[in-house]
C-alpha cells in the first residue's frame, strides 16, 4: 500500500506540472499584460513602461517567467484581479464557502434520495416503481441543467405564489432577502430552488448507477448463500448486497468531489448565488484572466487529487484489491 | 439441427441490428430525431425570416400564424427554433465527428502499438481528462472569439473545434482498450502472417471489430456536444447573435421571462427532446452490441 501510494503520487506530479504549463500557456495567450493599464494612460512615457517591464521581468525568457509564476502559485499567489485589483486568492476564498454550502447540501440530498431509490428499484426490477424511477432517471440525465433551472423559476417563482404573503413561492436570486435579517430560515428558503436544480440531474445519474450496481450484486453467489442460510431479506439487501454495491459508488463520489469547487456554474449564474461558479462567469464576461486561470488550475489540481483519493479509498475498502 | 438457420422469412439482419429494432425506446428516439432533422432541414419553407424583426408584433402569444408566438423583437419563435436547430445539430454532429476521428486515431495507435507509443499518447489523454471541461470551454471561447480564422458562421467552427478538443479523450480510452484486446486475436495474427501492414491491420481488421462501443460512444458524443454548445451559447460565450441557436435563444428568453415565460420553454424543449432521443438511441445500441447488459427501458 505504501509503495502504491508513493507511485501514484509520483505519477500525479508530472501531470500537475503539465497542467500548470498548459494553464501558463493559456495565460500568456490571453490579451493584455500587467502593464496594459499603463499603456493606455497618455501621461506615462513609453520609456517608463519599457523600464517597468524590465523591472518586473517581463522581458525574461519564458522558462524563467514560468518558473517565477509557478513558484508564486505554489505559495498560493495567483496575482491580482484585473477588475478589482484584489489578490486572486482573496476573491476565491471569499466565494468558496458559499459554493461549498450549496454543493455540499445538494450532494447530501442527492445521496439521501439516490441510495434508497436505487436500492428499491433494483430489489424489484421491472416493477411499476422501477419503471417510473428508470424513466425519470433517463429524463433527468437528458435534461439540460440550465433549462431545468429556468423551468424551476418559471414554476416556483413566476407561476406559483406563497398563499400567506402573495409573493413568489420561492426566491430565485441571492442568498438572503436584502431587506430582511440574515436568519437561518431565510437562507434555507433561498437554498431550495438552487439545491433542487443541482440535485435534479445528480440524483438521476446516481440512482441509475446504484440500481445497476445493486442488480449485479444481487445476482452474486454470496447473496444466494445469504438467502439460503435463512437471513431476513432486509439483512440480505442492506448488509450483504448494499455494502458491496456501494463500493463503485465510492469511486464515483471521489471523482465528483471537485464539484464542491466548480460544480455549480449554471446554478450560481441563474440564481445569482455568490459562489465560485458565478465568480468564474463574471470574470469571463470581464476577461479577468488571472482569476479564470487560477480557477482552472486549482480545479484541475483538485481533479487529479480526487482521482488519487478515489483509488486509495477503493483499495482501502475492498480487501480483494491489492496494489503492489 | 438446421431448422434454425434455414427458417424462411425476410433476409436476416445481423444480431445486433435485430436487437436494436426490438428496442421500442431506441426506435422512438430514432423516430423523434428523424422528425427533428426533417423539420430543421425544411426550415426555409417557413413564411418568416428567422432574423426578420417586426416591432409591432413583440411578445405575441402562440396563435395559428405564430404557433410558438413571437419574441422580444417580433421574430417568429418557431422559425427561429428550426433555424437554431440547424446550428445546434450541425455543431453536435461535426464536433462528434471530429472527436471520434481524433479519439480513434490516438486511442487506436496507443492500443495497437502499446509500449512507449501508448505511454506517449495516453499522457495527453490523462492531461485533458483532468481539465474542468466547462471552465476550459469558456476560457478558450473568450480567448478565441472573434479570431478571423475561426469566426465563420457566427463562430460555429470555433465552437466545434473547442468542443471536440475537450471531448475526444473518452473515445480514445474506449478505442484503446478495444484495440488492446483485439490485436491479440487469431485473425489479426493471421492477417499479419499474410504480410498486412500496420495501417491495413488497424483499419481493415481491428477497427471493424471495435465498431460497437465506438458507435455507442458516437451517439453519447452528439448529446455531449449539443449540451456543451447550448450551454456555452446560453452563457453568452458560444454562437453569437443574431445567429439563432437553442442556447442563445434561452439566454434572450431569460431576460424577458416575466413578460413572456413561454419563450423559455420551446428552445429548451427542443434541446431536451434531441438529447433524450440521442441517448435512447445510444442505450439501444449499447444493449444491441452487448447482449449481457440490458436496461429495463425499452422493454
Amino acid at each position: 500500500m505504501g509503495r502504491y501510494l508513493t507511485r501514484r503520487i509520483l505519477e500525479a506530479l508530472p501531470l500537475l506540472l503539465l497542467l500548470s504549463l498548459l494553464v501558463y500557456a493559456l495565460l500568456q495567450a490571453s490579451p493584455g499584460n500587467p502593464l496594459s493599464q499603463l499603456e493606455r494612460d497618455p501621461t506615462i512615457r513609453p520609456e517608463d513602461i519599457t523600464r517597468r517591464a524590465a523591472e518586473r521581468g517581463l522581458d525574461d525568457p519564458w522558462l524563467v517567467q514560468y518558473g517565477r509564476w509557478a513558484g508564486a502559485v505554489l505559495r498560493g499567489d495567483f496575482g491580482t484581479s484585473l477588475q478589482t485589483g484584489r489578490p486572486v486568492m482573496t476573491e476565491i476564498i471569499d466565494r468558496l464557502p458559499n459554493t461549498a454550502l450549496l454543493v455540499g447540501i445538494a450532494f447530501a440530498v442527492t445521496l439521501l434520495v439516490a441510495i434508497p431509490v436505487g436500492v428499491l428499484s433494483a430489489v424489484r426490477p421491472y416493477s411499476t416503481f422501477d419503471q417510473v424511477v428508470t424513466t425519470l432517471a433517463f429524463m433527468g440525465q437528458s435534461i439540460p441543467i440550465f433549462w431545468f433551472g429556468l423551468l424551476l423559476i418559471l414554476v416556483f417563482y413566476l407561476a406559483l405564489s406563497n398563499p400567506f404573503t402573495g409573493g413568489p413561492l420561492f426566491p430565485a436570486a441571492g442568498m438572503f432577502d436584502i431587506d430582511r435579517e440574515r436568519s437561518l430560515v431565510n437562507r434555507a428558503w433561498h437554498l431550495v430552488l438552487p439545491v433542487t436544480m443541482l440535485t435534479g440531474s445528480w440524483v438521476a445519474w446516481y440512482t441509475r448507477f446504484l440500481r445497476g450496481s445493486m442488480l449485479e450484486t444481487l445476482s452474486q453467489d454470496y447473496v444466494r448463500t445469504a438467502r439460503a442460510k435463512g437471513l431476513p431479506e432486509r439483512a440480505v439487501v442492506y448488509r450483504h448486497a448494499l455494502k458491496n454495491a456501494s463500493l463503485p459508488l465510492v469511486t464515483l463520489i471521489g471523482l465528483d468531489l471537485p464539484m464542491i469547487f466548480s460544480g455549480a456554474l449554471f446554478t450560481e449564474t441563474i440564481f445569482s448565488w455568490p459562489g465560485m461558479g458565478r465568480l468564474f462567469y463574471q470574470s469571463a464576461l470581464r476577461r479577468d484572466y488571472p482569476i479564470l486561470m487560477a480557477v482552472v488550475m486549482l480545479t484541475s489540481a483538485l481533479i487529479v487529487l480526487s482521482n488519487l483519493l478515489a483509488d486509495l479509498a477503493y483499495a482501502y475498502l475492498d480487501p480483494r484489491i491489492r496494489y503492489d | 439441427m438446421t431448422s434454425v438457420a434455414q427458417r424462411p422469412g425476410p433476409p436476416r439482419l445481423p444480431r445486433s441490428a435485430r436487437a436494436f429494432v426490438r428496442n421500442r425506446l431506441a426506435l422512438a428516439g430514432l423516430a423523434t430525431l428523424t422528425l427533428i432533422l426533417l423539420a430543421v432541414t425544411f426550415a426555409h419553407f417557413s413564411p418568416y425570416d428567422p432574423d426578420g424583426i417586426s416591432l409591432r408584433k413583440r411578445f405575441e402569444p402562440p396563435s395559428l400564424s405564430h404557433p410558438f408566438g413571437t419574441d422580444d423583437l417580433g421574430r417568429d419563435v418557431l422559425t427561429r427554433v428550426l433555424f437554431g436547430g440547424r446550428v445546434s445539430l450541425a455543431v453536435g454532429g461535426l464536433a462528434m465527428g471530429l472527436a471520434i476521428a481524433v479519439g480513434t486515431l490516438i486511442g487506436g495507435m496507443a492500443g495497437y502499438f502499446g509500449g512507449w507509443v501508448d505511454s506517449l499518447l495516453m499522457r495527453p489523454t490523462d492531461l485533458f481528462l483532468s481539465l474542468p471541461s466547462l471552465f476550459v470551454l469558456i476560457v478558450l471561447s473568450t480567448l478565441l472569439i472573434g479570431h478571423p480564422l475561426l469566426n465563420a458562421f457566427g463562430g460555429m467552427l470555433l465552437i466545434v473545434v473547442i468542443i471536440a478538443v475537450l471531448s475526444w479523450m473518452t473515445v480514445a480510452r474506449i478505442v484503446r482498450s478495444s484495440f488492446l484486446a483485439i490485436r491479440e486475436r487469431e485473425f489479426v495474427e493471421a492477417a499479419r502472417a499474410y504480410g498486412a501492414r500496420h495501417g491495413r491491420l488497424m483499419a481493415r481488421h481491428i477497427l471493424p471489430n471495435a465498431i460497437g462501443p465506438l458507435l455507442v460512444q458516437a451517439t453519447l458524443q452528439v448529446a455531449v456536444a449539443i449540451i456543451a454548445e447550448s450551454g456555452l451559447s446560453y452563457l453568452g460565450f458560444g454562437i453569437q447573435p443574431p445567429t439563432a441557436t437553442w442556447g442563445n435563444m434561452l439566454k434572450d428568453a431569460q431576460t424577458y421571462m416575466t413578460r413572456q415565460p413561454l419563450l423559455a420553454v420551446f428552445p429548451g424543449l427542443m434541446i431536451f427532446l434531441t438529447v433524450i432521443s440521442v441517448n435512447a438511441i445510444g442505450d439501444g445500441l449499447r444493449d444491441a452490441f452487448d447482449p449481457r447488459r440490458s436496461s429495463s427501458l425499452g422493454r
